[in-house]
């Protein structure tokens, strides 16, 4: 098994990205830091001792020390190893899907490719013979997505598959075929086919089947299966999910009817496939030199436009290696909050290192230590930790990307063998150098402006332990004048950010900086606990609030996932301002509320005098559940609302219909067919059939007209009630111009020619992807539309955004798609089943009576059912991954408790002097955490909830507002029991303290 | 020695274990304190006065040996047990004050009533009647680290003698203060001593401390030396 495990791919290709940046950046950044750290070392190793010393003095606080710092590491180094094995993952299939195809030429045509005389095959591989670095070039006739087939033997038809006919003789650099058997074939021979797994599973085809093949009503043949083949890089050959069938190329030419040509031909690189990429461009020069004098030596007209050489391998690789980078982004803005609760936790440790340190620093600097050597000696700590946690947390993070990657495997390919799992599990080095450089850098900055903040001490007051002064008036002058510079940035984000901003994520900032600064500014007026308490009830307002928005910025801004970042962000710290001013209010309800019994007031006195008086403790531990929670209750009600809004969902993406059909070839009276078949008629309650077209769209951008290929449909007036789509569909908006009923927009479209309705997908509502490619379909805005063979060009403005998504079209009045376009034939379906029809039985029934049409169905239930299944599985999977945040907070609560039992010890010996009881020692010090910990849950759990409302406020659609109980109990009850778990064993040790023992102490 | 016995040590011996060997720090004393006597512990350090203070209170527990308060074995007790009797019948003053940083004068003074069950308002009622009492009017708001030594010593006097407990333990009340204020913390105690009937036992090593008590007990390496 471990034999298969290729943990570390140390590829030319990894040890080069170490000297590339931005992680050959980082290199220099540690080697610079480093030095540097050697140079202070060598000139003042007092420093660097007592620096040391500290770091090794409590073997258990360094343990808890280090767990809490690794974190932030752990999740960049588990988001980068998730990406390179899914980069590795994804170029795999790259592999299999290219096969050995480096290059290719061909010119394209309206679906699909130009047929090429076959001498223009002979010509190029003529020209090519002597390039050293071309291993090949096979002829090939490619029809992607068009074939229909009939197994007689199962029954079964498939539609949408791919045909490649292909020449044993003159391809062999594309590689023989590997049977299921594990046998070798060059080819299918005339007569017969290959199947690929996928095909051979749709049609539940077996070697010796008899097929029949179409491509239109006048295309089709009788075939034997002379094999299945393996879906290597061969076999998986141009794969799109339907399934690929070989011919022979004659067997090709004759069914597709181009007759001596072919329409594709492909290029292979000598050195394999990986290794063939690096002469990619080199090769690309040699074809593009030949190209012309090949064309040149054709007669005008025998060739069509547009012969062009492609770069295949290496454009997908790239490809896929940018996907695996976006789902890197996506796990790195998830993991922020941790991250963040990291360097929270590395500010807290340090404050409260020096807190407890704060006498010996008075005493170094009365004898003579200067702060720039207090602040060393503290960065020696500092860096010992960061090195040290830095190492682990990037060890973790490759063990959580494991545990990531075989779960996201089995959601994407649930076929993938779990060893082909372990084989593509690939850490690049630079990832690694990467997490580790990046953690330690950001554990160790922290650390140092810690430590300069802290180090500024008033020396009698630390060696006395006096408290800080209040602030004076001159600095909250200054702080007031911080607050209106803060302001001005957010005003300035504001004003130039809402007109040209693509992310309205900018506008948003600006707008919560602005109140942060106005706050500032106010506390150099008024009480701090009516400046910031504005503050936090403002931002709260401001974020959770989604009509507020709406109306100051518009509806239509397109956001990135950051956006959720700002919010959370944004809102914990509103919510962490509004309890520390007003913590005494709260203090004092909850000790009136648990204080029934006079015996338990002491407790409760001691038990929250602690997170009153120790204001930064309190804000640090609550800021940290509160992220870790909202992250983890966002996803988790996310996942509720989406679950429980699948009726909804189902009824908004089908229309009330039961499928949706395509076709290659127009399918001339699709209804009248159904009614006149005896089988399907009672099977199908409802036939429409659209009039349709792919068409050319071009719209108004802020950049200039922006153009876009779409489905263009209309359904047919005047047909009777079962074919009516006017009166059939239960399609709902998501947006209607004038705010129309469903009813009236459909009317609207019936009569007038100049209007359209779109899919959602083309809303800009809901679109929380990386940077949407075509700007936003919004009401009003006027598309352009033309389709090929067309005499003019159709302006309509859109006046309804439907929340369907499936089917992704513009629907335009019937007459103009008729007088206008010129359009009146049917590719688009909508079909609904019978009551008690099994909707698989009628898929096939459909498939098999409109075979050479090549009729594909979409069953709306199976299809949202496997997509939300994966989406939700993928949410789950996000949740487990933002939970690692949680050993953030378990950490923070953990060390406060290990904390309290050394700085409290002569406390708890006065106490139980005094009187208290073990039990109510405990009791105390339980009841302080729990208050914590509780606390902070219930503001993360009550803002990720507020998210989700917003959000289902904004999206619309599928997404509705549900509170995921039993998952909230879970998340809670976890959270908690680990706070229990953490501060259990320290306040059970510090209750037990003989007093006379606690008494003695002294720190 | 005539009265009412309120403090009865026979044979009382403490000994810790320690990686160097056992240390014997009570070397089976025997005691008899009676009601409202002002007694003085006093010896060098290491001669196990605070041990004393400790193990006769009920702090820590004895080796061997039997400590009888108001009658009864206080080491018999079990740990509530204990915790309720020092809840309700003594008082603690310590050398380095140990009031809690983050509550208020008040609050650290009726502490003690609000662990014996006494009613919040009654409890903070009786509090600030005795910070008054003390001299600290005005101060009943501040936090510990805001008041002077002398004014912490006060309000750890207030915290013991609040619940009105039957014996007041004082180690080294003064040892913190300068002479002006050791004067007066003595007055305060020996004035108090005498206005409720308590029974005070302060450890010290200050002779004039000692010197304000009604009886000196000195201690040499565990043992208490014979009187004069």
């Amino acid at each position: 098994m471990m034999d298969a495990i290729h943990v570390f791919h140390l590829g030319a290709r990894g040890v080069a990205d170490l000297f590339t940046s931005p992680t050959g950046l980082l290199l220099v950044l540690l080697a610079i830091v480093l030095l540097f750290s050697a140079i202070l070392a060598l000139r003042d190793r007092i420093t660097l001792k007592i620096g040391f010393r500290n770091f090794v003095r409590g073997r258990r606080r360094t343990i808890v020390l280090l767990l809490g710092l690794l974190v932030g590491t752990a999740i960049i180094s588990s988001s980068l190893v998730v990406g390179d094995t899914v980069a590795s993952l994804s170029t795999h299939f790259v592999y299999i899907t290219d096969g050995n195809v480096h290059e290719a030429v061909y010119a394209s045509q309206a679906g699909g490719y130009a047929p090429l005389p076959l001498s223009f095959f002979t010509d190029l591989n003529r020209s090519l013979e002597g390039q050293p670095h071309v291993a090949g070039v096979s002829p090939l006739l490619i029809s992607i997505g068009t074939l229909s087939g009939l197994d007689h033997e199962s029954g079964i038809p498939q539609t949408g598959m791919n045909l490649i006919g292909t020449d044993g003789n003159s391809s062999g650099a594309l590689g023989p075929f590997t049977t299921t058997s594990g046998g070798r074939l060059s080819g299918p021979a005339p007569g017969t086919v290959l199947l690929d797994p996928t095909a051979a599973q749709a049609l539940d085809a077996h070697t010796g089947d008899h097929l029949l093949l179409s491509l239109g009503p006048r295309a089709e043949t009788n075939v034997t299966v002379l094999g299945l083949v393996q879906a290597d890089a061969r076999g998986g050959f141009q794969d799109n999910g339907e399934g690929d069938v070989f011919l022979s190329l004659a067997d090709a030419q004759a069914l597709t009817g181009a007759l001596g040509s072919v329409n594709y031909i492909a290029v292979t690189n000598s050195g394999g496939a990986q290794g063939g990429i690096q002469y990619t461009s080199t090769v690309m020069s040699a074809i593009d030199t030949a190209l012309p004098s090949i064309e040149a030596g054709f007669p005008n007209g025998t060739l069509p436009s547009g012969i062009a050489d492609h770069n295949v391998l290496q454009d997908d690789v790239s490809s896929a290696e940018n996907s695996a980078s976006q789902l890197t982004t996506l796990f790195l803005v998830i993991g922020l909050f941790s991250i963040v609760s990291g360097s929270i936790l590395v500010v807290g440790i340090f404050v409260l290192l020096s807190e407890e340190r704060r006498g010996q620093m008075g005493v170094a600097r009365a004898v003579g230590m200067t702060r720039w050597q207090l602040i060393k000696s503290y960065y020696f700590e500092g860096l010992a930790y960061s090195l040290g946690s830095a190492l682990l947390g990037t060890f973790l993070g490759v063990g959580v990307a494991f545990l990531l990657v075989l779960v996201l495997v089995n959601l994407v390919a649930p076929s993938t063998s779990s060893q082909a799992v372990l084989a593509s599990f690939t850490v690049l080095p630079s990832s690694l150098l990467t997490a580790y450089v990046t953690g330690f850098l950001l554990t160790l900055t922290t650390v140092v402006f810690t430590v300069a903040y802290v180090s500024r001490l008033n020396i009698v007051r630390a060696i006395r332990s006096l408290p800080e002064p209040p602030l004076s008036r001159r600095s909250y002058l200054r702080i007031g004048i911080l607050g209106a510079g803060i302001l001005a940035i957010g005003l300035l984000l504001v004003r130039f950010g809402l007109p040209t901003s693509q992310d309205i994520g900018y506008v948003e900032l600006g707008s919560s900086i602005a109140i942060l600064g106005a706050g500032l500014l106010a506390a150099a007026f008024v009480p701090n606990r009516y400046a910031f308490s504005a503050v936090g009830v403002l931002l709260i307002v401001f974020w959770g609030y989604y009509p507020l928005r709406e109306r100051l910025f518009g509806t239509g801004h397109p956001g990135s996932i950051f956006v959720l970042f700002v919010e959370g962000i944004f809102l914990i710290l509103a919510a962490i301002l509004v309890y520390l001013f007003n913590a005494d209010l709260v203090m004092q309800g909850l000790s009136r509320l648990l204080s029934r019994k006079p015996r338990q007031v002491p407790v409760v006195m001691v038990a929250f005098s602690y997170p009153y008086h120790k204001p930064f403790r309190t804000a640090m531990t609550l800021s940290i559940f509160a992220m870790v929670l909202f992250t983890i209750v966002a996803i988790a009600s996310i996942g509720s609302g989406i679950s429980a809004n699948l009726e909804g969902t189902m009824t908004a993406q089908s229309g009330g219909f039961t499928m949706a059909g395509f076709s290659d070839t127009p399918i001339g009276n699709l209804p009248g067919t159904i009614h006149n078949n005896s089988t399907l008629a009672p099977e199908i309650g409802t036939a429409v059939a659209f009039l349709s077209a792919h068409g050319a769209v071009e719209m108004a951008s802020k950049k200039g007209p922006v153009g876009f290929s779409s489905q263009i449909a209309a359904a047919p007036l005047g047909v009777p009630s079962w074919e009516d789509f006017y009166s059939a569909n239960q399609y709902n908006f998501t947006a209607t111009e004038s705010g129309m009923s469903a009813a009236q927009v459909w009317r609207t479209l019936e009569t007038n020619a100049s209007v359209a309705v779109v899919s959602g997908d083309f809303g800009a509502a809901g679109d929380f992807s990386f940077g949407p490619s075509r700007p936003a379909v919004t009401l009003g805005t006027v598309l352009n539309i033309t389709v090929p063979g067309a005499q003019a060009v159709l302006p309509v403005h859109v006046i309804g955004i439907l929340s369907e998504t499936i089917l992704s079209v513009i629907l335009i009045n019937p007459g103009s798609m008729e007088s206008t376009l010129g359009t009146n034939q049917s590719a688009l379906f909508l079909v609904t089943t019978a009551p008690g029809a099994d909707p698989q039985h009628v898929i096939y029934d459909l498939k098999r009576a409109f075979l050479p049409y090549g009729l594909q169905l979409i069953d709306f239930q199976q299809t949202l059912d496997s997509s939300l299944q994966f989406l939700l599985s993928f949410l789950d999977l996000l949740e487990i991954f933002v939970a690692l945040g949680l050993i953030v907070g378990i950490a923070a609560i953990g060390i406060l408790a290990l904390r309290a039992i050394v700085e409290r010890r002569s406390e708890i010996g006065m106490i139980r002097a005094m009187g208290f009881r073990r039990r109510q020692v405990l009791i105390a010090f339980l009841t302080e955490y729990s208050f914590l910990s509780l606390l902070g849950i219930a503001i993360g759990t009550a803002l990720g909830l507020l998210l989700t409302y917003t959000l289902s406020q904004s999206v619309g659609g599928f997404l509705s507002f549900s509170v995921p109980w039993v998952s909230l109990a879970l998340i809670v009850g976890l959270s908690y029991g680990l706070t229990l778990l953490a501060t259990g064993g320290p306040s059970y040790r510090g209750s037990r303290i003989p007093p006379a023992e606690a008494l003695r102490y002294s720190e | 020695m005539t009265g009412e016995l309120i403090i009865e040590g026979k044979k009382v011996w403490k000994i810790y274990e320690s990686e160097a060997g056992p240390v014997e720090a009570l070397r089976g004393i025997d005691v008899h304190i009676t009601k409202g006597e002002m007694v003085a512990i006093m010896g060098p350090s290491g001669c196990g006065k605070t041990t004393f203070l400790n193990c006769f209170s009920g702090l820590d527990d004895v080796t061997k040996g039997t400590v009888r308060v108001e009658g009864t074995d206080i080491h018999a007790m079990n740990d509530n047990k204990k915790s309720e009797y020092r809840a309700r019948r003594m008082g603690f003053v310590f050398q380095s004050y140990n009031l809690l940083p983050v509550l208020s004068a008040v609050e650290n003074v009726e502490l003690p009533l609000l662990v014996s069950g006494v009613p919040p308002k009654a409890a903070r009622a009786r509090a600030l009647r005795w910070l008054e009492e003390l001299g600290l009017k005005g101060r009943e708001r501040h936090r510990p680290l805001a008041l002077s030594g002398g004014q912490q010593q006060r309000v750890t006097l207030a915290r013991a003698l609040v619940g009105d407990p039957a014996i007041v333990w004082a180690d080294e009340p003064t040892g913190n203060l300068d002479g002006e204020n050791s004067r007066q913390v003595m007055e305060l105690l020996r004035g108090l001593n005498k206005a409720h009937d308590q029974t005070f036992i302060v450890v010290t090593h200050d002779a004039e401390v000692a010197k304000s008590c009604d009886r000196v007990l000195r201690m040499r390496d565990g043992n208490l030396l014979p009187p004069g």
